[in-house]
C-alpha cells in the first residue's frame, strides 16, 4: 500500500457525518448546561450566607462561654485585704489583665483573663512594678476574707463564741466484729532440679 | 426581574449575553470536528455523539478561563480526544459493548465512494484494527491529519506542537500501518 493510498484509505475512513439532529441535541445540551451553571450560581450566595450566619452564632455562643469562664476567673482572683471589723476595705487592686493559658477536660488550651496581684515585683519582661515595695496581699475569696475578719475580731471584742449543740439524733451504737486473719502458707522453695522438670 | 438586573449590573449580563453570543458561534463550527475526533477513538456513532456533547457541555462550563478564543478548536479537539479515551476505557472495563466498525457509519462512507461492499469494509476494519495498534502520540496525529482535510500545520496548531514533530510522527505512523497492512 502507498502513502496515498494510505492517507485516501485514512480520509475515506474518518469522512464520518454526524446523525441528523446532532447539533440541535448539542445545542440542547449545552442549554442545559446553562441553566445548571445559572442555578449553581443563583444558590451559591444564599449557601454563602447561610453559612456566614451558621459562623456567626456559633462565634455568638462561643464568645458568651468564654465571657462566663473569664468572669468566674475574676471572681476567684479578687483580692481581699482583712482588716478590723467595722472597717471593711475588700477592694479589687490592679486590673492588669494577663492572658494565661489553662487546660480544662473538654476544651484544649484557652486563655482565660486573671487579674495581676500587686504584690508582683516584677512581670514578664522583668521591669520593677509600680508597687513592689508594697507587702504581698492574700487572694482569697470574698467568703473566706469574712470569715477571717471575723476570726480576728473575736479576742479584740471579747465575744463568746456560741457552741453549737447537735441537734441530730444519737450517736449510733457500734458493734465489734471478730474478722479472722487470713492465713498464708509460705511458698516451697524450689530446688534448681525442680525448677528444671518445671521447663 | 431581569429587567431590574440589567439595569443593577449592566456590565456582568451584557458579558454573559456576549460569552454565550461567541460560545454559539464557535459550537456551530467546531461541532462536525468535535464528533469526528470522539468517533475516531470511539467508531461507534452514539458514542461519539455523547463524547462530543459531554465535550461541549465542558467546554461551556469552562469558557470564561479560555482567554485566547482562537485556541477554542485546540482545547476542543484535547477535550473530546481525553474524553473519548476515558469513555473507551470504561467500555474496555465493562465489557459491555465490543469495539467493532460501526456499520451503518462506514457503510455510509463507503457509499459516498461506491465502495460499498465487502471487500471495502474489511479493508476499513483492518485499517481501524492498525490504527488502535498504533501508539497514541502516532494515533492522534494520524486521526487529526485524516479529518477534514487537516495539513501538518493546522494538526500542530492543534496539537500545539511544533510543525517537524507533526512531519516526524505522520512518517512513523505511516511506516508501521503500512506494515501492518501489507
Amino acid at each position: 500500500m502507498t502513502s496515498d493510498e494510505l492517507d485516501r484509505a485514512l480520509e475515506e475512513a474518518l469522512r464520518v457525518e454526524p446523525p441528523v439532529g446532532y447539533l440541535a441535541r448539542v445545542r440542547a445540551r449545552v442549554a442545559a448546561e446553562q441553566t445548571a451553571t445559572a442555578t449553581r450560581y443563583t444558590w451559591r450566595p444564599i449557601g454563602a450566607m447561610a453559612a456566614a450566619g451558621v459562623v456567626l452564632v456559633v462565634g455568638g455562643l462561643l464568645l458568651e462561654r468564654d465571657d462566663d469562664h473569664g468572669r468566674l476567673a475574676t471572681n476567684t482572683a479578687t483580692v481581699g485585704t482583712v482588716s478590723a471589723p467595722g472597717t471593711s476595705s475588700r477592694r479589687v487592686v490592679g486590673r492588669d489583665v494577663v492572658q494565661v493559658p489553662t487546660v480544662t477536660r473538654n476544651r484544649g488550651a484557652s486563655a482565660v483573663p486573671l487579674e495581676r496581684r500587686p504584690g508582683h515585683a516584677a512581670d514578664d519582661a522583668g521591669n520593677a512594678a509600680p508597687n513592689a515595695d508594697r507587702p504581698a496581699e492574700l487572694l482569697i475569696s470574698p467568703d473566706d476574707s469574712e470569715g477571717l475578719r471575723l476570726l480576728r475580731a473575736l479576742p479584740e471584742a471579747a465575744l463568746a463564741v456560741p457552741v453549737i449543740e447537735s441537734a441530730g439524733p444519737q450517736t449510733p451504737q457500734f458493734s465489734r466484729i471478730d474478722v479472722s486473719p487470713i492465713q498464708l502458707d509460705p511458698l516451697a522453695e524450689l530446688t534448681p532440679l525442680t525448677l528444671g522438670e518445671l521447663q | 426581574m431581569d429587567d431590574r438586573l440589567d439595569l443593577l449590573l449592566p456590565g456582568l449580563v451584557t458579558r454573559d449575553d456576549d460569552l454565550e453570543t461567541e460560545f454559539e458561534a464557535l459550537l456551530g463550527e467546531t461541532s462536525t470536528l468535535a464528533f469526528r475526533v470522539a468517533f475516531g477513538v470511539l467508531r461507534h456513532q452514539q458514542d461519539a455523539e455523547d463524547v462530543a456533547q459531554e465535550s461541549f457541555a465542558k467546554a461551556f462550563r469552562h469558557f470564561r478561563r479560555l482567554r485566547d478564543r482562537t485556541r477554542f478548536r485546540a482545547w476542543l479537539v484535547r477535550m473530546a480526544w481525553r474524553t473519548a479515551l476515558d469513555r473507551q476505557r470504561s467500555n474496555r472495563r465493562r465489557g459491555a459493548r465490543e469495539l467493532v466498525v460501526d456499520g451503518s457509519a462506514l457503510t455510509e462512507a463507503a457509499r459516498a465512494d461506491g465502495l460499498a461492499d465487502q471487500a471495502a469494509r474489511d479493508r476499513a476494519a483492518a485499517l481501524w484494527t492498525a490504527i488502535d495498534a498504533l501508539p497514541e502520540k502516532l494515533r492522534l496525529v494520524v486521526v487529526l491529519s485524516g479529518i477534514q482535510g487537516h495539513d501538518h500545520r493546522e494538526v500542530a496548531t492543534l496539537l500545539r506542537i511544533p510543525e517537524g514533530t507533526v512531519k516526524s510522527r505522520m512518517f512513523l505512523a505511516r511506516q508501521q500501518l503500512k506494515e501492518t497492512l501489507r
